[in-house]
């Protein structure tokens, strides 16, 4: 889910139109919640009695015919897509690395930067914001404390981002994204040293003992429940409830690297075998025993059914490229939905269902269009930061860096130039600046350039 | 010819950003009853700040002349007395110093684009040739071009260097940038001093005596004046001319008399060869002059101004031509703030109020602009809310303010004062009315600059020269050096 750009392939452009299909389905699910006053959640007291609950709550909503009462229907069951997105996490991470060159520490770096700055980007923009209109309309501002573990997440850091809650509900997802970032490393060893099927199967009963152990023994209810239970869904929160999940994802990939498993069925097949497993996670849902297994089975099917109808989208090009580029925008999207449904429904909709239909599609375009906004301005934020923290580090440090030569330039040197091939050495300019340092025009034999000596490598080296 | 138009929509949205979302955010903090006064206070006091530097610069610019300490030590306390209360009315004379060497050999490293500077290139090499004082050991003139053409230009050039064997005509091959063009010539040096010039630049005859005082006296580059000669063209050109006159006679100067070290400009620029040849210029840079002044401090070379060594240059004509060579040297200020500024902290070459005062004209100004455009925002709040603007019972607000609108007619009438040239007394007018606008204009260029520094553009947009139309390159016209070549050989 995390941004990528320049890493996408045409061929996995299904990915990006599931990350879609997860992050508007949330966004509705979320809306449809806060509009009701949490008119149904799924509760443990067996399908009948939860489809009569579920339809007892979709005709309360504003009818304008079978379309939106089916959406609404499906919106009540929109938490379901967190889980695809956890899955399809695992998924894009195995696909994108390639094996040889997996660094943990590069990996780590560049994960969590990912995850992180577009986050801060949000949270920092945005808390002037709802400061503002907090201000101007005296209405809820989240108590400073709260404010505090925001600007500096993760440095105020919960397993479940309880601290995150009272800005946006759906933030609680952020400490498992980070979990996932952190052991993904270990997870990588483990599936290239026990194999796909070994770790499939150890983290599926990790999963179902945590869980069991969560609602037996730890009497705790899943996230989504609106439940009264001793351990409320803290139990549920922790990373290793949704473990099997991410690694599914993880497994899938690797499989996918080799063009074998489900990412490679047939689209048909593939719904047709997503919809039989995911009646199994959706009837389990509502028992006890079944939140042991339910969100694995959800996911599963969710995420085969979703990939068959995106895969099957993908053939046309169109779609494929709006996908891709939609695709790109769906973490920030993510990260914003929250801010901006609540406020629309705070001081535009105000309960009215009229109001209530003409703004969702407004929330839908105008999370996108902040999610735009958020994705052109986290570079810039990070590079002025990066900035002033290289201007502290250097006026701080006591030894600052000195760039050492390790080999030497010639005019005619055949050169990687920021690690690109087929770039040859020009010119060769020695300038002072406290100490002598080399600038090569270097050319790739249709454009020529001036690089920094540091941009430069020897070829076979 | 690039437009300034294709900078329209980062001016709006830059300006949405930084003018038009902080309204709103203003006017929503004044509908929950905040009154904003400390947010007032603190964009005043940037105001204030800057304008104090304006006042203090055109004091030190008024009242001193050199930068280096007099040798008043011999005198009698009534002379000493006598020439302080000269000195501070600015009455005191030029006193030229003995030269203790005499002027050693120089040269002049001229830089062009043929294509776009071809019509005034023969022009700015016979003022050379012919009126620069030469030393007993000789003057050379190296013209060091780029051109993506053959240009009929060239061949006037080899029968110049016939006539004048002191002129060196240097096509550097596969060059883009003046930088190259100067790291390409300086191998051909031979001068102890070396004088930096553009293809538009004229310089005064005696430029090298006046610099070589300064290079004997242990300094290692002298920057000049630059003054604009065409400024009776337009409005735009002599407001140009007093902002040079403000800047060269005035800013410069100041920053020589402060701090003692000040910025090489690009050109009217003294040079040790020797150190010339060792900084060189970068390429990768927009502004390779300040890179040039940055590398040079930092390395412990000296820079003195000195504002009697004048050159006269072109100033743009048009808008175009205006805004990409303000927004090239916006982006390139900003460039080298953010590669130099944390290095000025650390270096060992800086003093004190050094430091001080390159923080100043460094991330200072990053930030004046983006500052001074908040009070846009605020006013525009304060005035959707109340439907007008109620006067302020701030004292504070108000001296700021006096101070502010004092500065800019100040530095104007020091700048009327220290003018190289007995300029209209309607151009000084026009810019004390429209300084504000005016330095409105260029934190806008300046804004624009700084998203195209943060995108990571930086193109090159050659300012057009001579007569300033949309260049057409055509090779098959006839040389045009004839009349040029009958002008020098009857000198």
């Amino acid at each position: 889910m995390m941004n990528q750009r320049g890493e996408r392939s045409p061929h996995l452009a299904w990915i990006d139109g599931m990350l879609v299909c997860s992050v508007v389905m949330l966004l509705l699910y979320h809306v449809q919640l806060r509009f009701t006053g949490y008119a149904y959640t799924p509760q443990p007291t067996g399908l009948a009695n939860n489809l009569q609950q579920v339809m007892v709550a979709t005709y309360r909503l504003p009818d304008l015919g079978w379309l939106t009462q089916g959406l609404g229907f499906i919106s009540w069951f929109g938490f379901q897509w967190i889980d695809v997105l956890v899955l399809v996490g695992g998924f894009s991470l195995v696909v994108k690395l390639e094996p040889q060159r997996f660094l943990p520490r590069r990996f780590l770096g560049r994960s969590l930067g990912q995850v992180l700055w577009p986050f801060w980007t949000v949270v920092w923009l945005a808390y002037p914001i709802l400061w503002a209109i907090a201000i101007a309309t005296k209405t809820y501002f989240p108590p400073a404390w709260y404010l505090f573990a925001g600007l500096t997440f993760p440095v105020v850091y919960t397993y479940n981002s309880d601290l995150l809650l009272s800005t946006s509900a759906n933030w609680w997802l952020l400490s498992l994204l980070l979990s996932f970032v952190v052991i993904f490393p270990f997870l990588w060893r483990l599936l290239h040293r026990w194999g796909r099927r070994n770790l499939l199967v150890v983290s599926v009963l990790v999963t179902v003992g945590y869980r069991a152990l969560a609602v037996y023994v730890l009497q705790g209810h899943p996230t989504y429940v609106l439940w009264d239970s001793p351990a409320s869904s803290q139990p549920f929160a922790l990373f290793l409830a949704k473990l099997s999940i991410f690694v599914v994802g993880m497994v899938a990939g690797s499989a996918y690297g080799h063009r074998r498993g489900p990412a490679c069925w047939p689209p048909l097949g593939a719904i047709a075998l997503g919809l039989g497993i995911y009646s199994l996670g959706f009837v389990s849902q509502f028992y006890y025993w079944g939140w042991i297994g339910s969100d694995l089975l959800l996911s599963a099917g969710l995420a085969l059914g979703c990939m068959g109808v995106m895969r099957g989208l993908a053939q046309v090009e169109w779609l494929a490229v709006g996908m891709m580029t939609l695709g790109h925008y769906a973490y920030p999207y993510f990260l914003l939905y929250g801010l901006v449904t609540d406020r629309i429904l705070q001081f535009i909709v105000q309960g009215e269902p009229a109001q209530y239909i003409m703004a969702l599609p407004v929330m839908v375009v105008g999370t996108l269009i902040l999610a735009m906004v958020t994705d052109y301005v986290a570079p810039l934020l990070r590079r002025v930061v990066m900035g002033l923290l290289q201007d502290l580090d250097y006026v701080l440090s006591a030894t600052p860096k000195l760039q050492q030569r390790v080999w030497k330039l010639h005019v005619g040197d055949q050169v990687f130039y920021r690690g690109e091939e087929g770039w040859t050495v020009l010119k060769v300019e020695k300038l002072w600046d406290e100490q002598e340092f080399i600038l090569c025009q270097v050319s790739d034999g249709q454009r020529s350039l001036w690089a920094k000596e540091e941009e430069l490598k020897p070829r076979g080296k | 010819m690039k437009r300034w138009s294709v900078d329209l929509q980062k001016l709006i949205y830059t300006h949405i950003v930084m003018i038009g979302l902080p309204t709103i955010f203003y006017y929503c903090l004044r509908q929950g009853g905040f009154t904003l006064i400390n947010v007032h206070i603190a964009i005043a006091t940037f105001f204030l700040v800057s304008s104090i530097m304006i006042i203090v610069e055109a004091t030190q610019a008024l009242f001193r002349r050199f930068a280096a300490p007099t040798q008043a030590a011999d005198l009698d306390p009534v002379e000493r007395w006598w020439r302080s209360f000269k000195q501070a009315f600015g009455l005191r004379r030029q006193r030229q110093r003995k030269l203790p060497r005499p002027l050693p050999r120089c040269s002049v490293l001229l830089v062009a684009y043929l294509p776009n500077e071809q019509d005034i290139i023969l022009e700015t090499l016979r003022k050379i040739l012919n009126t620069v004082y030469r030393s007993a050991a000789g003057l050379e003139v190296i013209l060091a071009y780029n051109t993506p053409v053959d240009l009929p230009i060239e061949t006037d050039l080899q029968r110049l260097a016939q006539l004048y064997p002191e002129f060196k005509p240097l096509r550097v091959e596969g060059s883009h940038s003046k930088a190259e063009n100067i790291n390409a010539a300086l191998d051909l040096l031979t001068g102890e001093i070396t004088c930096i010039l553009d293809a538009d630049h004229h310089p005064s005859p005696d430029c090298f005596v006046r610099a070589w005082h300064w290079l004997e006296q242990g300094y290692d580059v002298v920057q000049g004046r630059n003054v604009i000669r065409n400024h009776t063209y337009n409005l735009m050109t002599q407001n140009i001319a007093i902002e040079f006159e403000s800047l060269y006679g005035v800013s410069h100067p100041a920053k020589s008399f402060l701090t003692d070290s000040t910025i090489f400009g690009g050109s009217n620029g003294y040079w040790r060869t020797a150190v010339l040849k060792r900084i060189r210029f970068n390429p990768m840079m927009l502004t390779e002059d300040i890179d040039a002044t940055m590398r040079t401090l930092l390395s412990g070379y000296r820079i003195i101004h000195d504002r009697s060594i004048i050159a006269t240059e072109l100033a743009p004509l048009d808008f175009n031509s205006f805004w990409f060579q303000r927004k090239r040297w916006a982006q390139g200020w900003l460039e080298v703030s953010f590669k130099y500024q944390r290095r000025v902290w650390k270096s060992q070459h800086f003093n004190f109020p050094q430091k001080l005062y390159w923080t100043y004209l460094l991330y200072y100004c990053v930030i004046y602009s983006l500052f001074a455009l908040q009070i846009l925002p605020l006013l525009l709040s304060l005035f959707l809310y109340h439907g007008s603007f109620p006067p302020s019972e701030n004292a504070y607000l108000w001296v700021c303010t006096v101070i502010t609108f004092f500065s800019g007619f100040y530095q104007t009438a020091v700048t009327m004062k220290v003018a190289a040239n007995r300029y209209p007394g309607v151009y000084f007018l026009q810019y004390a009315v429209i300084i504000f606008a005016y330095t409105t204009l260029k934190n806008m260029i300046s804004t624009v600059a700084l998203y195209d520094h943060l995108h990571g553009h930086n193109q090159w947009v050659v300012t057009p020269r001579g007569a300033q139309r949309n260049q057409v390159i055509q090779p098959e016209t006839a040389p045009v050096l004839a009349p040029t070549a009958s002008v020098v050989s009857t000198k």
